[in-house]
Order: structure tokens, then sequence, then C-alpha cells
């Protein structure tokens, strides 16, 4: 290897570095010592291969650079690597999750099962849908979105703009404590208020209440977050012009926190989309369209899902992954939505 | 794009008016804050409430016992397996998703390039986006099957560590485990943390980042001097949300635990629970004993959650990254 | 830059608000709400119904729902499984029209029972079923014999191995191979827990030393696992691995399923008949009047010793009359024809004689 670095030095090179095909050629050394490792000792199996691959390569290339290019080049080629290898950590899985739901779900899935309800399918037959449970779960979701989000919003600009200290602690702290009410508790505490006490009877504005509750401290966490993180110098700007502090908050902290707000009511939305237990202490079930979601028992996909993942008719289990698609795709559709909303807003473009 | 533009002439006029508007939103905010208190003040009411009559009627220590039995006229249960079990696998989720999560935010603000970060970025919020049931249903059908292979490998290299051995020597035993389900909050926290963490380096100021390469700093030496520090207390505040989302999941972790009330070090092995699970897992056939005792578990958590933040924010505090103050 | 405004302050309520627009479009409300038969309001002819309860009937009541509403296509009834003692909450406290449950209520429950209709709750046998023991055992082709004492052995973690002499000496000429032995058991409660240890404490109490319960946490050896397929899907990819479930699973699976010896002299394998069999000399009524409550005799059982039947709770007189016709109009199906459907399913039809006093008491529902 000095015989590169020697040769780099002659270039005149004021600092010795790596050729770019350094690291494809570290890989494919690393990937042939695993394979000599695995062939000779204990060592099995592709996942273990595959690891032991990954760490010879960063161990390798982190041990070549540090002697041609010195320690501050090695580390930022380590830490460069690293998060690299943290992306494909993250993407692997991405990939095996939506890839095995697409597989045990394609087959069931389509445009009639997206429109059928499933009344009129029996377990000993296939076909019929979700339709009916998609309606539901859209209808509930939204209405907790509508009850969470902008009370979300509204708590988080308390803390960040209102609060004073000590109240503002106190409510971001309440709000912490939220994070780890389990679902089923929601549930329950609607019941016995909203149900038991009010006698309102299951709907699904009863489940949308649970959601809420469960995504309120998402929506906060992550809207405080990313207000706290919008530069005083705007503020200062709009204030300095003689703008009211409440239309500086509306035209100018949020709109430029937007972006980060977003993915936060995703990861509300999210948290809840798939929610089981509470739903169906609150809203019930109903394997038929009802689309009223302020009267009556409705279906919804999770509680779907739940109802035939283990069910003793095949029928009944292949229905329940396709709509476990079903979900994930309605939650990529509302992401785009989302998406596309908040791009318009040129100023969170930073 | 300059502030100035973004406010219309109107908005300029109606300055003055601005008085009345401030104290009708400050109205408002104060009113979503005091909101809070209610409902949360409601929901742990309610908690207590329902919890006392299984507590009055448990037979035993409360805090000590590892069994689950709370049948009317003989109860006997306890949370201490499912504490156990409830912390050891948010630990374990949080030890395994946060260096990846905050290794990915790095990666996608730092590194990649633009159009390539904001597709990355779509893919972890695609993670994150995933629901719960289907990360259980994907945990128990996909995930266990094939989780068998590595935990015997840990088990056979690392079962010298008491946390990965595997005392009774048996291949069936490693189905649903603490391991399993540590795994699968792992996978369903980190988006969050990398979501978070990501959106926090995004809005660290150029200027810094700018001025560290300009002095000659590599690139992860930018990063550690102008990026990391200013995104720490988001990254914290991304960890507590994952916490919080680990502690409390129900459904995914009731498909992969063991359902079983033990303490045992050996996470490989079949078995463990966790408070949320258990009352998933239980709920269905509790009788009233049984569900207050399953509400007074769901008190536990409560304050559970309560006394980690109460550290979080001690160790905020500590670390002297006090809160920046945002205006 | 009004409108702009919005959108920009809260992105997400806003596609909030859009999607609920166009859903809201397209409500119908058809069907009344209140499914409750109490306190739900919501007079008018009920045409829908949610009942719930016991998921050992599930699949049968899903395929009842389906034919009778196919039959009559105004009327819409979803059976939720969420467990006996979940159905046998929500039908006291008036939030279910009827349940389903594989245990009858304490009187306590039927009190509370009683004052939430209004009228006498009633408890009614509406199906059978026997539960299997299945193992995965290749190379051995011939149903395995197993009596209570064996089968109590090897849950109890005290028969350890396919060769095992208690075995063989059950079942002489069958090679079984020296295999461990690997019990799944049902982590969550179960009505096929219930059963299996409800026939294994009365018909092998010497070595069966749990009780009775719907779920243990104290299984001596074994795997636990979630649902009848938890444990099928266990037993099915481990060599040696035996488990108890309805007998569908085992088909679904391709699992071998035994012989089962109870206080009998012979090994009987589960079939439709032997079950019905089981229910027709081991069942008797102990409810009074139109309640038809009963118990278990397994000592009496003739068929095959681990039978059971599941119940149905209703109540005799509905606060709703529209909700008491639908309700007794489906049951009357589900007693009736009905009955016919079950096989398929794995449930054995009621026995003669015990179907007719069903037919009856429903007839009296209002």
């Amino acid at each position: 290897m000095s015989v590169v670095a020697t040769e780099l030095r002659a270039r005149g090179l004021r600092q010795p570095s790596l050729p770019p095909w350094s690291l494809a050629a570290t890989t494919i050394g690393a990937v042939l010592v695993s394979l000599l490792l695995f062939a000779t000792t204990g060592f099995q199996g592709t996942a273990d291969f595959l690891v032991v691959a990954v760490v010879l390569t960063l161990v390798l290339i982190t041990a070549i650079s540090w002697r041609v290019e010195g320690r501050r080049r090695a580390v930022d080629r380590m830490a460069t690597n690293l998060a690299f290898v943290a992306l494909l950590l993250t993407l692997i899985p991405l990939g095996f999750v939506v890839g095995y739901v697409i597989k045990r779900g394609i087959g069931t899935f389509g445009w009639g099962f997206l429109t059928k309800d499933v009344g009129s399918t029996g377990p000993l037959q296939a076909g019929g849908g979700v339709g009916h449970a998609v309606i539901g779960t859209i209808e509930q979701v939204l209405l907790a979105s509508v009850i969470s989000v902008p009370l979300g919003i509204m708590v988080a600009i308390f803390i960040t703009e209102y609060g004073g200290r000590r109240l503002a602690t106190a409510v971001r702290f309440l709000i912490d404590v939220m994070t780890g009410i389990p679902s089923i508790v929601a549930g329950l505490f609607v019941l016995a208020f909203w149900v038991f006490v009010l006698h309102q009877g299951f709907s699904g504005i009863a489940g949308a209440i649970a959601l809420a509750i469960l995504e309120l401290p998402v929506v906060v966490r992550t809207s405080e977050e990313m207000i706290k993180l919008v530069p005083g110098a705007l503020r200062e700007a709009s204030y300095a012009l003689g703008i009211a502090k409440w239309r500086t908050i509306l035209r100018v902290v949020l709109p430029t926190a937007s972006t980060g707000i977003t993915t936060g009511v995703m990861l509300a939305i999210a948290r809840v989309i798939g929610e089981t237990a509470p739903v169906l202490l609150v809203v019930g079930n109903n394997n038929y369209f009802h689309n009223d979601p302020f009267k009556g028992a409705q279906g919804s996909i999770g509680v779907f899902i739940f109802q035939n993942a283990n069910s003793a008719s095949n029928f009944n289990v292949q229905r329940a992954w396709a709509a476990a698609l079903t979900l994930i795709l309605i939650v990529v559709v509302l992401y785009m939505a989302a998406r596309l909303l908040t791009r318009r807003n040129r100023l969170a473009q930073r | 794009m300059s502030v100035v533009t973004a406010l219309d002439a109107a908005s300029l006029r109606s300055a003055r008016k601005g008085g009345r508007g401030d104290a009708v939103f400050r109205g408002l905010a104060l009113g979503a804050g005091l909101l809070v208190f209610v409902v949360l003040g409601a929901i742990a009411a309610f908690l207590v409430v329902k919890a006392i009559p299984s507590l009055n009627a448990d037979k035993t220590s409360f805090w000590s016992t590892k069994t689950w039995a709370p049948t009317q006229g003989n109860a006997s249960f306890g949370i201490a397996s499912l504490l156990y079990g409830t912390i050891l696998t948010s630990v374990l989720a949080l030890v395994m998703a946060v260096p990846v999560g905050i290794g990915v935010a790095i990666y996608i603000t730092q590194y990649a390039p633009r159009r390539l970060a904001t597709l990355l970025g779509y893919a972890t919020d695609l993670l994150a986006a995933v629901p719960s049931v289907v990360y259980g249903l994907w945990g128990f059908y996909f995930l266990l099957p094939h989780l068998v292979g590595i935990q015997l490998f840990l088990a056979k290299y690392f079962g010298w560590i008491p946390l990965f051995a595997n005392p009774d020597n048996q291949a069936s035993v490693f189905s649903k485990s603490i391991f399993g389900a540590s795994l699968v909050l792992a996978i369903m926290v980190l988006p969050i943390i990398a979501a978070v963490s990501r959106e926090v380096m995004r809005q660290v100021d150029p200027a810094h980042k700018e001025a560290a390469l300009a002095l000659g700093a590599t690139r992860w030496e930018m990063i550690r001097i102008a990026v990391l520090p200013p995104s720490r207390p988001g990254i914290i505040s991304a960890t507590m949300l994952g916490l919080g989302r680990a502690l409390g999941e129900t459904i995914a972790v009731a498909l992969v635990i063991g359902d079983a009330f033990n303490i045992s070090p050996h996470i490989l092995v079949h078995g463990g629970n966790t408070i949320a699970a258990n009352i998933a897992n239980s709920f269905g056939d509790a009788d009233s004993i049984g569900r207050s005792a399953l509400i007074a578990s769901g008190l536990v958590l409560f304050v559970l959650t309560l006394a980690v933040n109460l550290v979080a924010r001690y160790v905020i505090l500590r670390s002297g990254t006090e809160e920046r103050s945002a205006v | 830059m009004k409108v702009s405004l919005v959108t920009r302050t809260a992105g997400i309520a806003a596609v909030a608000a859009i999607g609920l627009a166009a859903c809201g479009s397209s409500s119908s409300g058809g069907t009344t709400g209140g499914n409750g038969n109490g306190g739900n309001g919501g007079g008018g002819s009920s045409t829908s119904l949610s009942p719930q309860g016991s998921t050992f009937q599930q699949t049968l009541e899903q395929q009842w729902a389906t034919k009778f509403h196919n039959a009559n296509p105004s009327d819409q009834i979803t059976y939720t499984g969420t467990g006996s003692t979940a159905g046998i909450a929500a039908f006291t406290q008036g939030t279910a029209p009827f349940a389903g449950s594989d245990v009858t209520m304490t009187s306590d429950e039927q009190t509370q029972a009683n004052s939430a209709c209004g009228s006498t709750a009633l408890t009614l046998p509406i199906t059978s079923g026997g539960v299997a023991i299945m193992y995965n055992l290749p190379g051995v082709s011939k149903p395995l014999n197993l009596s209570a004492q064996t089968i109590a052995g090897i849950f109890m973690g005290k028969i350890k191995n396919w060769s095992d002499p208690a075995i063989k000496a059950e079942n002489a000429g069958v090679t079984l191979p020296n295999t461990p032995i690997s019990v799944y058991y049902r982590a969550d409660g179960s009505g096929t827990t219930n059963v299996l240890s409800g026939f294994l404490d009365a018909a092998a109490k010497s070595v069966w030393t749990l009780g009775v319960n719907k779920q243990f946490t104290n299984w001596p050896t074994g795997s636990g696992a979630t649902g009848s397929s938890g444990v099928a899907q266990g037993v099915k990819s481990t060599q040696g691995g035996i488990t108890y479930a309805e007998i569908t699973f085992a088909k679904q699976d391709n699992l071998q399923t035994a012989n089962v010896k109870g206080f009998g002299s012979s090994y009987v394998p589960l079939t439709n008949a032997s079950v019905a069999q089981s229910i027709a000399t081991g069942f008797s009524v102990t409810g009074t009047g139109h309640d038809l409550a009963g118990a278990l005799a397994y000592d009496k059982m003739k068929g095959y010793p681990i039978s059971t039947v599941s119940y149905v709770l209703v109540c005799s007189k509905y606060k709703n009359a529209g909700e008491g016709t639908l309700v007794k109009n489906y049951l009357a199906y589900a007693a009736g024809a009905g009955q016919a459907e079950g096989p398929a399913l794995g449930f054995a039809p009621l026995p003669k004689g015990l179907d007719a006093k069903v037919k009856a008491s429903i007839a009296t529902i209002s």
C-alpha cells in the first residue's frame, strides 16, 4: 500500500489520498476473505456472511486510509461509510416488510377488493373486499387528525411562544407522558366516558377521539421541535415590520416549519391508522358498508386484519394480508397528498 | 426568499389591530395547553379509580409477584415480570435504533445529493408510516422464522454472555422472545428517530457548516462541530419519542413476544412479556377483576413513562444543552 | 392568499377536510346505528347487529351471517371474535345484542344480563366441536392412539420423547422415532385450553395438576404461541411437535391428529359423528325453562372425549322489538338449516333432541 502512497506523493498531490476505486477494491477483497472464512471455519448462513463481509470492508478501508491518508481522513471515511451502512440497515427492513406484505397480499388485492365489503362472502369463499373498512378507517383517522392536528399545533405554539417557562415545561412534560399511554387504555377511557357516561353508543367518532389522544403527543412533540428551529432572525424581521405576534406565528413561523410538522403528522397518523384494540372497544366492527361515522358500529382495517389473520379459514387469512397491503397503500397516498400540499410552500424549501 | 415578500400589504395594514388578535390567539394557545392538563388528569383519575378494586383484591405483593392470575376470588398477580420485559425490550430497541437512526439522518442531510436525499427521506418516512399491526404480522410470520439462524449463531458463539445464553440447549425454544420483540420495536422506532433527527439536522444554519469547512475541517469534523451540537436537543427529543412508542407499543409486541411471565436475562430464549402486550393479549378473556388488574398495569406504564421523562429532562439539563429559547 | 394561508398553517388538516368531504358525499346512512339492547336508543326496525364473543364459533358465525344476509339482503350481522369473557362483558353491559360463549354465565353475570335485557337472559347451545390433538411426526402414517393419561403426561413434561414406553404401549406395531417432544400451548386465553384442561382434569387428574382454566401461565414445558394458527404453525415447523386446536387447523396445515381415549375403553378419532355422540351422551341441561345452559360430564361421553358445546347468550325479550325479531330469525336459521354449514368448518351439528329444545327456546324470543 505504501507503494500507492509514494506514487501519489510523486504525482505532486499535497495530501495523499486513496483513488476512487479503493472502496470497490476493498469490498471485493473483504468478500473474498469472508468466503474463505466461511469455507474453512464453522461460520454459516447468508445473513451472517453479509454481516462479516460488511464489517470486514469497514475495518479494511479504515485501516488502509489511516496508513495512507492519516488519522483525520480515516475517521472521516469511517463516518461516511458508517452513515451509509446505517442507511442500508434502514432500507433493508423496509424492503422486507413491504415486499412480504405485497407477496402475501397481492393475489387477493384488486379494485374489487377495495370497493366491495365482506358481508356477502363467507369463510369458505374467495372474493369480497375491505371497501367498508377502508371508508371506516379513513373517516376515523381523518376525524382524529382534525381534532389532534390543530390542537397539537396550538399546544406546540403555546409551549414555544406563549407558555412562560414553568407552565410550558409542565405541558411539555405531560405531553411526553401521553406518549406512553397504551392504545387500549385510551380506548377504555373513551369507552367509559363517551359510551357509558354520555351514552353515545358505538360510532366512528368515538374511535376518532381515542385515536386523537394517541396522535396528540406525536403532533405536539414534532411541531414543537420544528417551531423551535425557525431562526430567530425571521421572527425579528417580522416584528420589526410591525407585524403582530399571532400573524408572525401563522405566516412566518408555521410555514417555515411546515415540512417538519407534516412529517410529524404522518408519524402520528401512522401510529394510529392500524390500531385495533381501542377501535374495537368503542367503534365495534361491521362487515358491511356503514359510511356514517357519527352513529353506529363501523368496520376498520385494523380490526379486519385482526379478525382474519389468525382465522381457521385460508380465505380469511388471504383477505387479511390484502387488507394489510391496502393499509400501507392508504398511508402512502395520504403521505403523498400531505407532501404535495406542503411542497407548494416555498418558504419551507430552504 | 425574504420575509417581506411573504407578507402582503394587507397584513401590514392590519398590524395595528394586532393587540386584539394577539389576545385571542394567546387565549387559544393557552386553552390548548390547559386542555392537555384536563385530558391527562381525566385519564390518570380514570386509571386510578379503575385500578383500585384489583389492587385491593390482590393477595400477593403487586410489585414483586411475577405471575398474572387476576381471577375473581383468588387474585394473585404482580407487575414484576411485565415491568422487567417492558423496560428491557424498550432499552434494547433503542440501543439498536438510535445509532442507526442518527446515522441515516446524517447520511441523508450531509452526504446524499439533494435529489437522492429527498427520495431517501420519503423512504424512511414510509418505514415510519407502516402501521404497527403490519409490523406485528410481518414479525410473526416472516421475521421470527428467519431469526432462528441468527439466534443460534449468537447462542453458539456468544453464549458465554448471559444475555445470549441458551441454558436448555434446545432449537425449538427460539420462537417468540425478548430479542425478537426488541428487534421489531427497533425497526419501528428507527424511522421515528431518523425522521425527526433528519428534520432537525436540515435546519442547521448552513453558515456554520460552511465556516467549519472553510477552516479546513473534514466533512465528519464539520458534522461533529457544526451539525450535531445544535441538533442534540432534537435528537434527544426524537429518542424520547421513540422510547415512548417502544414502551407503549401494543399490537406488534403482542404478536412476537413470548407471553411468558418470567424474569430471565436470556433474551434469545422463548419468553418475555410487556405491560402493553399483556393488556392486548389478556383483555379479551379478562373478567372484571382481570380488567381492573390490566388497568393497574396500565397505570404503572403511565408512571414509568413519567419517570423516564423526568430522567431525560434531568439529563438534558445536566449535559448543559439548555433548551434554546425559540425567540 | 387567504386560501394558501389555510393550507400552509394546517397542511394535514386541509387534507383531512377534503377527504372528509369526499367521504361525506358517499354516506348513505341506510342502516340503523344503535346495536345495543339497552340505552343506545335509535328506534325503528333494526337491520344491523354486532354480536361478539367466543373465537371458537367465529368462522361458523361468519358463515351463518353471510348465508343469512344473502337470503335476507337487508339484514346485516357482523360477529366479532373478541373472546368469551369479552362477549359476556359486552352482553351484560348492553353493548352486544347477543354473545357467543364457550362457558355459561356466573350468577352475578346472569343478574347483570337480566337487568341489561330488561328480561331473563337465556343461554342456548348453538354448536359443538372437538379439540384435536395434532402432531408432526414424519414416518408415522397411522393415527396415534393416545389416552388421557399419556396426553396429560406429554403436556406436563413427564413424557419427553416419542419413543417413550407409555406411547409405545398404546401403539403396538407402530415404529416410533426417537424424537424429542416439543409441546406448543396457547399463550393467550382460549376456549380450546379450557376444554382440554377440563377434559384432562376429569380424566387424568393424577397427572394433570394445573386445574381447569382458559389460560395458564405456568406450563411446565413447551413454547407458547398466540391463536390456534400460531400453535399449529409451531407444530408444522417442528418435527416432534404436538399441540391442541380446532380440527380445521390440522386439515389446513396437513397435520396428523390422534385417536383419543378418555373414560371409555377405545381410542376414538375426531369426526362430526363422534363429537355429536359425545354431546348426546355427555351433555345435560341444567337451566330451567327456556334456559338451556348445561354441564359436560366427560365420564359419560361415548364418542370423541375432548368435545364441547358452544353457546349463544340472548335476551328472552328485547327492548327493541325489531332487534328481537332479527335475533330470533337469525338464530332460528343457525339452529336449523345453519347446522349443516358446520362440518365444512370443523363443527359438529347439535345432536338430535337437543337441537329441538334449542329451536323451541329460540321461538320464544321476542
